[in-house]
Order: structure tokens, then sequence, then C-alpha cells
């Protein structure tokens, strides 16, 4: 074959590759294989859910902490809030979990069970205005697990301009359920995608929260008083399902649409859409964008109600630092420091002490639509602090997802998702 | 001389078996076990269950539809690669001018992460805003809800997937048009054989252990799509884009079910691992001989 | 035998003006479908956050601004995080090529006992799900003590499946009278294989190359779960964990995710000489 005259002029490729290879073998030879050990101090070692802004305000005050605190040196790294679970879990399984590890609002009644985390009752002294809110998911069995970080609701956001355009007056911001759809129907103009209200429904924490902060107002329950079975298969269940489905399918007054509640938030700045349910981090992206905008606490139905988020520092039980993770979680508590934490991060501070801080308080001047957070916290409940929590809200958003956008009737999506966590709760809440 | 070949081959094998067992059996034995566990990934414990996870994963609609799903998006996934990036790869194949730049372009979706293939095409699919449904418009035609729509969810994705995977998957196919020996092409010219007769003469049968790489690899791939799912649609709406591995994903890290997510792993598996060998024994004897 | 005003394909066909027009056409229109979202994205790296989200698509930035660009790479560890994904994509793509040529070439060429159980088996590992053994495989990154190194990125993916499957198809395809006649005169198998198949192996090993960094570069979570300090991250991990950030920054991420393709695409250009010039060499000489 005529091939192999060719053998000989080819022998230079691999060579060449080889070199290139070799090269990149030895850059990386070069290169630190490992971190070297801190020696000396205490370190300890975080794994937050914050990124982007927040994660570089939070590395401020670590090093702030580091730097008032010489027997203790804090390091943190970050990972997305959806990847810090599957994160952490195998690292508990490994034997090889941080000493504090960031807890996002819905994981400390199962971790608390199942002792990945300590009680913080003897090693870290809340402040005594701190929020009565936090209490049924950091507190499992008497002891309290978490120490709250920051607290963070939902309150409407109204776009005034479209309020304007609309004939409505922008000083009458909707007091009701009844209120919203009329004004959100005001505001839709359906052939110019121009929606009065804009709502989550993807699958996950953010639909789940949407769908309680409703539900609160309705007056209902996610779950029965002694948390071993569903309760939202009821009245108030099915008028909030059918509140979010409705605005959809029947009154038309939102997009059909898959939308992350972030999602429907970065559409503000078309300003074409004339509500929101807001969470106060993203105040300052909304400021951003220049439309007119009012907040106000979210709309009443049997009576005010709002969902009351947290996220919480929690210490592991393998953790050989304890003490020294205590000292920073008691250091944060500090109301000076906790509020112009929240101030700084566009959050709602853990305490009231820390919402009466000057830190917190220079934050509320400046930012307009902060105030609205403050007057919801009164009627804001959160999450009941089941074991088998993280399964019910995955369900109860898959309900509204399909409630919204599965073309069921809401009744008979709402049966299917209670006997699911039904299931959920007897298998998860097994001894 | 044989048996200095077996014994070159196990020679040679060897130290990639040794890894395979450390790196590769001791996960794989483990999980398995694990899937006769009820361990909840947050306790030390386990307990032993038997059949129990496979016994009523028979029994959960949940997993059947999501399986039932999963086939379809690897059908409708693998027809489009074997018909688009076959024909991709004959055309990059040309002798253009330019051609370089065509075949780079191609494959910039095979380099971007998934994290930014659903940002952008959850904004590409935007019943609004997007840019495909914008498109449509100028042509006067109302386009789909696409990841809104639980009928439109999982086509959806296919584009997006097809969008990523036909510039990679034409690669492989360029490489293996390029290994095919000219003199065939030159011989069967002398006999007088057109551009047609040639690519079904000659292409195609000497594309073979090509065609069934990538099938097969597409197939693998397609049968555990975990990454679009994640990223897009969260399985929704109403669980119309949940796929196997999405859904082993979320018993395992959303309720915990460890053991009874390894057992989902390991009936993909066997799904997977019975698909192939019918495939290779379908189009791999020829290509083996 | 070539006809003037004709373009002649690589395996000899004559095309006409008219169908190379079409071609052309085809080729550009993909193009253009790939392209797209690209320019979506690139252009958005240029656009405050206000001016990304807008009802009206402007594909030009109508206030171009640099500030997404400086924000990424002096607030977050860009750089670091690129350093760390080439370290580890690069170590994964030589040990695979290197690792799947000597695993691949006993599957294709030599009979012995076992031969296809074998094969199966190392296939049949691809097709578990890495969420499932990716606990276990972390347990063993601890007992090695290699939990946020770059040995425990890269060596539990050294040898893939995938390489020694796609080698082996690749090996099928070469000629065996190569080697036969090199057989009779009495030459090993090794050397057989580093002298006269290695050579022909250019076009597989760059394709091999450009998989195994691109799979690499893009892998997520067996990173996720390893990394442990903000040193070793790698950069797809600060792409997912700035996108959840509450108040995402559009425009940063758009940036980012536009300096994070580049990389691979510069591995794709300059693996891709070798891949047509390997090619060139092994055989087009009429």
């Amino acid at each position: 074959m005529s091939r192999r005259n060719n053998e000989l002029s080819t022998g230079s490729i691999p060579r060449r590759a080889l070199i290139t290879a070799a090269a990149t073998g030895l850059a990386v030879a070069g290169l630190p294989w490992r971190a070297p050990a801190q020696t000396g101090k205490h370190t300890v070692t975080i794994w937050s859910h914050f990124a982007g802004t927040n994660y570089e305000i939070l590395k401020r005050y670590v090093a702030a902490f580091n730097e008032a605190t010489p027997d203790v040196e804090i390091k943190t790294t970050s990972f997305g809030p959806s990847e810090i679970l599957p994160k952490y879990l195998a690292a508990v399984a490994a034997g090889a979990a941080p000493d504090i590890f960031h807890a996002p609002g819905y994981v400390p009644p199962d971790f608390a069970r199942n002792k990945l985390i300590i009680p913080l009752d003897d090693l870290v002294k809340l402040d005594p205005s701190t929020l009565k809110n936090f209490d049924p998911i950091t507190i499992y069995d008497g002891q309290r697990f978490g120490v709250p970080v920051n607290a963070g609701l939902g309150a409407m956001c109204y776009n005034l301009d479209l309020f304007e355009k609309s004939g409505l007056d922008p000083s009458k911001l909707p007091e009701t359920w009844d209120d919203l759809i009329a004004a959100a129907g005001k505001m839709t103009k359906a052939a110019e995608n121009q929606w009065g209200l804009a709502l989550g429904n993807q699958p996950g924490f953010g639909t789940a929260q949407t769908y309680w902060s409703f539900m609160v107002a309705a007056g209902g329950d996610l779950v029965t008083p002694d948390g071993k079975a569903s309760a939202f298969n009821s009245e108030q269940g099915l008028e909030t399902l059918s509140f979010l489905a409705d605005a959809v399918n029947k009154e038309k007054i939102s997009p059909r649409k898959a939308y992350t509640d972030v999602q429907s938030w970065n559409e503000w700045g078309t300003n074409k859409i004339g509500s929101i349910l807001l969470y106060p981090v993203f105040t300052a992206n909304i400021l951003a964008t220049k439309v007119r905008t009012a907040s106000a606490p979210p709309p009443k139905k049997a009576q005010r109600g709002a969902h009351f988020a947290g996220n919480y520092w929690t210490i592991s039980s393998s953790s050989k630092n304890k003490e020294a993770a205590a000292k920073f979680c008691q250091w944060w508590v500090q109301p000076s420091i906790s509020g112009r934490w929240a101030g700084e991060s566009g959050a709602i501070p853990n305490s009231q002490a820390a919402i009466d801080d000057p830190g917190f308080k220079a934050f509320l001047a400046k930012n307009p639509l902060g105030q609205a957070f403050i007057d919801t916290i009164p009627f804001a409940r959160p999450f009941p602090g089941i074991v088998g929590l993280p399964g019910m809200i995955q369900i109860v958003s898959e309900m509204v997802q399909a409630a919204v956008l599965g073309g069921e009737t809401p009744k008979t999506t709402l049966a299917k998702a209670a006997t699911r966590v039904d299931q959920e709760l007897k298998r998860a809440q097994k001894a | 001389m044989q048996s200095g070949e077996a014994r070159f081959a196990w020679f040679s094998l060897l130290p990639a078996l040794l890894f395979f067992a450390i790196f590769v059996g001791f996960p794989v034995v483990y999980s398995f076990i694990l899937s006769f566990s009820d361990w909840n990934m947050t306790s030390s414990t386990a307990d032993w269950v038997g059949m129990a996870n496979y016994t009523s994963l028979l029994g959960d609609e949940e997993f059947l539809r999501s399986l039932l799903q999963t086939t379809l998006f690897t059908i409708a996934i693998t027809a489009c690669i074997l018909v688009f990036s076959l024909a991709a790869a004959l055309l990059l194949d040309l002798k253009l001018r330019y051609i370089q730049v065509y075949r780079t372009i191609l494959y910039f979706p095979a380099v971007t992460s998934m994290v930014a293939i659903g940002i952008v095409w959850v904004w590409m699919l935007d019943p609004e805003y997007g840019l495909i449904n914008q498109l449509l418009r100028i042509v006067v035609i109302e386009g789909p809800l696409w990841l809104a729509d639980p009928k439109m969810a999982l086509p959806a994705l296919v584009i997006t997937a097809a969008w990523r995977n036909v510039g990679y998957f034409a690669t492989i196919f360029l490489a293996g048009l390029q290994a095919i020996d000219l003199t065939y092409y030159e011989a069967a010219r002398m006999d007088g054989a057109g551009a047609w007769d040639c690519f079904r003469r000659i292409t195609l049968p000497l594309l073979r252990p090509t065609i069934l790489f990538v099938v097969v690899m597409s197939v693998i791939l397609s049968f555990q799509v975990f990454a679009l799912v994640y990223v897009m649609t969260g399985g929704g709406p109403a669980g119309s884009t949940s796929v196997i591995v999405f859904y082993l994903y979320q018993q395992a890290f959303t309720y915990f079910r460890m053991g009874y997510a390894s057992a989902v792993g390991y009936v993909l598996f066997v799904i997977v691992f019975v698909l192939t060998l019918v495939q290779f024994k379908l189009f791999g004897k020829q290509a083996d001989a | 035998m070539k006809r003037p005003g004709m373009l002649r394909t690589r395996t000899g066909d004559d095309h006409s003006r008219l169908m190379l027009l079409v071609l052309q056409a085809i080729l550009v229109a993909a193009a253009v479908i790939t392209l797209l979202p690209y320019v979506w994205m690139v252009s958005s790296s240029f656009k405050s956050n206000a001016d990304i989200i807008s009802a009206s698509i402007r594909l030009i930035p109508a206030h171009p601004i640099l500030d997404n660009y400086v924000t990424a790479l002096t607030r977050e560890p860009v750089l670091r995080a690129i350093l760390n994904s080439v370290v580890m994509a690069g170590g994964e793509t030589l040990a695979v090529v290197l690792t799947s040529i000597f695993t691949a070439y006993p599957f294709a060429r030599l009979h012995f006992r076992g031969r296809d159980t074998v094969f199966m088996l190392v296939l049949g590992a691809m097709m578990i799900p890495s969420q499932v053994t990716m606990i276990p495989t972390f347990m063993l990154m601890k007992w090695l003590g290699w939990i946020d190194t770059y040995q425990g990125l890269i060596v539990p993916r050294a040898v893939t499946p995938l390489g020694i499957f796609l080698m082996r198809q690749f090996l099928l395809t070469l000629p065996r009278e190569l080697e036969e006649a090199a057989l009779i005169d009495g030459c090993g198998r090794l050397r057989i294989l580093l002298q006269i198949c290695l050579p022909h192996l250019g076009p597989a090993a760059a394709t091999l190359a450009i998989f195994t960094f691109t799979a690499s570069w893009n892998e997520f979570f067996w990173p996720l779960i390893v990394v442990q300090s903000q040193e070793m991250q790698t950069i797809q991990m600060l792409i997912a964990a700035l996108k959840q950030a509450e108040a995402a920054d559009w425009g940063v991420i758009m940036a980012i995710i536009t300096l994070s393709v580049f990389p691979t695409l510069l591995i794709y250009l300059v693996l891709q000489r070798y891949f047509v010039k390997g090619v060139a060499m092994s055989g087009i000489k009429g």
C-alpha cells in the first residue's frame, strides 16, 4: 500500500506531542500540590453558600474577625446554595466536614436529628432580642442547632410607572388578594407582553417559599401540629394554589412561563411587570433598574402573612475546633456586627437590637424599599421545623408548577401532592 | 506466538486494570452494596433491606415515567446526531476556503459549560423575549411556550442538546472520515462510481466502527443526561422533563435516600449495558472482524 | 482529471459551482445557528445589569461597558480558577491519552481469552452514573489524603472507558497490512504499537485529547466534591456558585463565562492542526 512510504515522515507528530506533554507535566509539577497547613492557632473552616458580592462582603467580616481574634484563623470557601448540600453530605460521609457549615434554611431539623451538627445552647449566647421567627427551624428537641446569620422574607414590589399608566393610584397599593388581582388585571396588556404580576414557579426552594408566603396569609398550615402529616390539602391550601394557578390560567394577569423567582425579578428592568414578590437581597438590583418602585408587605387574605426565611451557622459534630468555631458565631451575633452585615448585604438582621443598630439604620435610610420588609416581620412565619422538610419543599414546589403550567386542576394536583408529602414524612421520620 | 501475544496483552492491560479495580471497582462495589440498604446519607448507620429498593422501584410511577422520558430523549437526540453530525462532518471534510473556521465554530458549543448553556438557552427559549420565538414571529408564527409547556419542554431540551452535541460528534465523524484510506475512492472512481455510490459503498461501510462508537456513546451519554435538566428545568413543568439521573440525584440529595438512589443507578446500568450489547451485536460484528 | 471551475473534495468528488454555493450556504447557516447564543452572551458581558434585562433585544450593546470584566478579574479569583482548571484538564488529558493507547491496543488487535468480557467490563464502568459512585470515590480520596489536591482531581479520571473505546475504534480502522509485514519481520507487539501504529494515531490522539480536555474543563460535580478551599476552586465551580448568588450579577457571570470558553477553544485550535496534519500525512498522497 502506498501508505508505507509515508511512515518515516509521520514520526515527528507524536514526538512534538510528547514535548508539549512533558512541558505540561513540568508545569503541573511546579505548582503547589497541597495548600500548606496552618500551625500555631486554631484554624476554623467555613463553607458558605453565599457567592458573588455577598461572599465578598462576608470575607471582609471574616478578615475583621481574624484580626480581632488572634488565636483563631477562619478560612472560608464558597459553594452555590444548591450544591452545598451534596458537597456537605459527601464530606460528612468521608469524615471531611468543615467546622462551620452555612446551612440553608431547610436543613437544620434533619441534620440535628441525625447528629451531623451539634446543639449550641452552651456554646453561643444569642442576643435576647433575636427574632422569635427563627425558633421553629433552629430548635430541635428543645435545643438550638443554628445561629441565624440573617433573615430574609418576601415583600411585594409594585411598578409605579405602570400603576399610573393604567389609571391606578400609586399612593394606594393593594391591601388584599382581590386588590392585587384587580390592580394586576388593569396593568396587564397581554398582547404587549405586559403583565400585572410575576411569580416564580420552577421546582425548588424559591417556589415553595412563594406558596407558603401566600398560604400564611390564607391562614393555612403545611403540616399538622405534630408535624407528622400534611395539612395543606385544605380550604386554605386550595385557595392559595388556585390563586397562583388562576393568575396565569384564568385571570391571565401573569405570563405563562417557567420562572424561577430570580428570573421573575430579573424582568423588572423591562418595565413591563406590574408586581413581584421580592426578597431583600435583590432590592439593590431593582433600584438599579431605575423603574419607579414601591414596596409593601404582601397583601392579606384571611390575615396578613408572609414567609420567613433564614440561613444559619451550624457547627459540625466532627469539628475538632468547636469552641473556636463558637467564638466566631458569638462574634457574629453582636448587634453591631449583625446589623451592619444586614445593611451591607441587603438582608434582614437577626435580632431587634441589630435592626435598631446604626449600621442597619443607615442602610434603611438609603434604601427606600427596605422598610416594607421590616414591617412584614411580625406576621412572617418560617416553614415548619420538621424532619423531612427538604422533601416536602420539593414536592410543594413541584405541585405549584404542575398547577400553574401542567394543565391539571389545582384540586387534583393538591390532593396528589398531599399524599406524596404524607408518604415522604412517614418515611423520613421513621425511627 | 499466540501465548506471547496474550502475555503482552495482559502486561499492557495490567496497569489500567489495576487502576480500574481501585478507582472504579471499589466505588462501584461499595455503591452496589448500598443499593441493598436504606442509608439516608445523614446517619452513620444503614439497615440491610435486601431487594426492597429494587422491588419498590418497579411500582414507583415517577421512576417509570422518568425512564420513559429518558428513552424518548435518547432516541430523539441519537437520531439528530446521526443525521446532522454525519452531514456536518461530510461538509467539514470539503476542501473549502476557511473550512477551519467552520470546524472551529461548530465545535464551540462542546467547549461551553452546561451552566452557561443553561443560562443562554433558557433565554433563547423564553416564550416572550427569546430569540427563537422572536424569529418565528418574523415569519408570523406564534412559537410554542417551550419550557412552560409540559408537551414541549422535552423537545426543547432535545433541541438544546442537539445544538450542543452535533458539532462534538461531527468531530468524531470527521476524524473517522479522514482515517479512511483514499485509495479505496481512487479505485472506485476508476470503475466510474459517482459521489453517492462512493458514500454508500465506501464511506458508510468503512465508517462502521465510528458509527458504532457514536451511537454507543450517544446512547450512554443520553441515558445519563443530567446537567441539561438540572440547570434548565429542574424536571418540570409537571415532571415532564424528569430524567433518570435527575430523579436519582433528587432521591439522593433532596430526599437523602442514597440506598434507593443507588438502586436507580444500577437499574440504569443494566438497561444501558444491555442496549450496548445489542448495538455491538447489531453493527459491531463486521467492524470487529 | 480535475475539471476547471469544479471543486474537488478530498475523496475525489467533483462539485459544480452551484452545488458549491449551496454547500457553503448550509455551512454558513450552521455557523450562524451555532454562534447566535454566543453573540448574545458576549454582548451581555459588555452590558450593565439593567441593560441585559430589557424588552428589546440588542445584540450590540447601546452603552458598552468594561466594568463586568474589571469586576470579574478583580473581585473574583477568575485567573486562579482558570489556572486550576487548566492543570486539572491538562493533567487528565495527558494521562488519558497515554493510558488509552496502551490499553486499547490489546482490545483492538490481539486475541486472548477473556478479551471481550474485559472490554465490556471496562465499557460497563462508563454506564454507572457518577452521582452514585461519587461518595465512595470521595471516601477513597480521604484515605489517600488527596482531598483538595490536584491528584484528587486528576487521578480518579486518569483511565477512562471512553478513551479506551475511542482508541480501539480508531485502531480498528487502521489497515492490518501495516502490522502484518512487521510481524513477519519478527517485530514485537510493543514495537509495532510504538513504531507503526502510534504515528497513525495522530488524529485519534488529537481527537481524544480535545474531548478529554473539554469534558474535564466542563466537569463540575467531581471538583465540587473534592475541592475544599478557595485556592483550589475550578472555573466551573466559580460560575455555578455565582449563578446562584441571590443578587445575581448577570453581566459579571457573562464576562466570566466568556473568559472561560477561550482556553478550551485554544486547545481545540492547537490540536486541530495535529489532527489535520496527521491525517494529511497518513495517506492523502494520490
